[in-house]
């Protein structure tokens, strides 16, 4: 909601209504408790509701058909409650309905098409996992079809991937996130410190670039890609070409980095916990690292362990410091680097600010299931409340991932990203070297034996 | 003292305009993330800047202190209120309806 200059005065509580993290909190916990809700009283709507022919293990066209026109009324009521609740929520946010309605509908066929090639039984012969064939999927059609740029409306990935990361906390045990936080802390404060350090370093020093731009990429590599880029280049005043660069480093870096991670880690024959926390350390958002956690998971027939190290070490470890190195970065800028120019001191609050909001809604989905759950005794958990709750909820947290897997290729048109210039491409790729070495060493060998034990 | 950011001329923070400005963006990111509060651009100096910064170029756009709900923004809280409470209702009916046995 901006005047006609096109800005919103100091948000307050509009945040509230105004930002992406707190409608993906409202939608995963109203999911939850809806769920709940039909559970309690013994109905399986949201069971139906959640269908997707992800797990058929078809292998002729004919079943694939007969599943369809079986359960044609519930895609059409499922399609319905999505179109609702992130149409009324993106017209909120000031997306325009008209624009996202279409391309929404567009992106759920193809997510259906996506689940039935995941569904199809020689799938995994072929490393058919629906992730990379989404974005494979995304990349062809953004790049060889014109679609306008309107229909971005609809290709919202970091709205998906909060939702799904909302959901996913719904399934994930609170005594895990206690136990593993301290050393996905640990882990992501050395990979942090070292990749921005080295950056900001090579950058400066070696190759000469500006502050700013090196901060900038710096965070990026390190924290949370274009997310963390941002919020940088605000705190340090950067001028709209740093971010440009960034933004530019950070997707080509994150699309090479979906694809190598979960096949370097195939070839050395990584437990799925491992390579989830190599990817959770070494890939720079979380929409590109949940394509890959969740592809190798599939490879290596535990998603469930990939996911949970990856979410652990990259939403609850890494995803935290992006408030912190905005505040350090802007007491910086402000101190040492303009200290005629500058006449307000930024506020500590600058970490509540920039904090990614969505995070708390996974913890609180994780604390009320584990709650809930909790009473019944393990022979009713597996026989009830798996079946008749917690799965409903993981295939809605699925659908919300294949959204956002799509979406990242929908919106990657190469030739609208900027080029970022050879230095910054040098320091920037040195700092992913470093990075990656050291994901790995830190994931497999000095808390390896943690890792691999997840999800057992 | 100049005035803030957010209330100068020069300054936009519209997360379309941001997404627009920067080709590639919301590939692995957002425009109405938290993480971007509400930074934006100032197109006097070509920055991307937090909205609390402050400088010598400073010129009054009258944004300051204009945060209450505007008239469009309670109606479409309303609605979506409205729109929900039914939709909740439909979900009982369908509930009701296709799955009795669970009742």
């Amino acid at each position: 909601m901006s005047n006609e200059r096109g800005t919103t005065s100091s948000l307050g509580w509009k945040e509230l209504y105004l930002k992406e993290d707190w409608w993906a909190i409202y939608l995963g916990i109203g999911i939850v408790i809806v769920s709940l809700i039909a559970f309690l009283n013994g109905s399986s709507v949201i069971k139906a509701l959640a269908i997707n022919p992800g797990g058929l293990k078809w292998s002729s066209l004919g079943q694939l058909m007969d599943h369809f026109s079986a359960n044609i009324r519930w895609y059409a009521l499922q399609l319905f409650s999505w179109l609702v609740i992130f149409g009324v929520s993106t017209r909120i946010l000031g997306i325009k309905t008209s624009q996202f309605l279409p391309s929404f509908i567009i992106l759920y066929v193809l997510s259906i098409i996506m689940f039935a090639i995941g569904g199809w039984v020689d799938a995994p012969k072929y490393n058919l996992e629906p992730p990379l064939v989404a974005l494979i999927v995304g990349l062809v059609i953004a790049n060889v079809v014109p679609l306008p740029k309107w229909m971005d409306a609809g290709f919202r990935v970091e709205y998906y991937i909060k939702t799904g990361i909302v959901l996913l906390g719904a399934t994930f045990p609170i005594a895990l996130v206690v136990s593993a936080g301290p050393v996905a802390l640990l882990q992501a404060t050395i990979i942090s410190l070292t990749t921005c350090l080295t950056i900001y370093f090579v950058a400066t020093k070696v190759f000469g670039l500006d502050k700013r731009l090196a901060s900038v990429i710096g965070v990026g590599g390190a924290v949370c890609g274009v997310s963390a880029s941002m919020a940088i280049a605000s705190s340090v005043k950067a001028k709209k070409e740093d971010l440009y660069t960034s933004v530019t480093l950070v997707v080509v870096w994150a699309l090479v980095m979906i694809f190598f991670i979960p096949f370097a880690s195939k070839a050395l024959n990584l437990s799925p916990g491992d390579a989830g926390a190599w990817v959770g350390t070494s890939e720079f958002a979380d929409a590109a690292g949940f394509a890959a956690a969740s592809a190798y998971g599939r490879m290596a027939g535990n998603e469930n362990a990939a996911i949970q190290a990856f979410t652990l070490m990259k939403v609850i470890g890494r995803d935290m410091w992006i408030g912190i190195w905005s505040f350090v970065f802007a007491l910086i800028a402000c101190l040492k680097w303009e200290k005629e120019e500058c006449g307000v001191k930024p506020s500590p609050m600058e970490i509540w600010w920039r904090f990614p909001k969505f995070v708390i809604g996974f913890f609180v989905a994780s604390f009320f299931m584990t709650t809930i759950t909790a009473g019944y005794s393990a022979a009713d958990f597996n026989t009830l409340v798996k079946p008749g709750l917690l799965m409903p909820i993981v295939s809605l947290r699925t659908w919300a991932f294949i959204f956002c897997f799509l979406s990242i290729g929908l919106t990657t048109r190469f030739k609208d990203l900027k080029a970022a210039g050879w230095k910054p491409f040098g320091a920037f790729t040195i700092g992913v070297a470093i990075n990656v070495v050291l994901g790995f060493v830190l994931s497999v060998f000095v808390f390896g034996g943690y890792w691999s034990n997840l999800g057992k | 003292m100049h005035g803030r950011c957010i209330s100068c001329r020069f300054f936009a923070n519209d997360p379309a305009l941001i997404e627009a400005t920067f080709p590639g963006l919301n590939v692995l990111s957002s425009a109405y993330g938290s993480v971007r509060s509400d930074a934006g651009i100032c197109s006097r100096h070509e920055f991307f800047l937090s909205s609390w910064q402050r400088c010598r170029d400073f010129e009054s756009g009258d944004n300051e202190g204009k945060d209450a709900l505007l008239p469009v923004e309670k109606k479409l809280i309303g609605y979506s209120i409205g729109f929900g409470a039914v939709l909740l209702g439909i979900l009982v009916w369908i509930s009701y309806t296709f799955f009795p046995t669970g009742h």
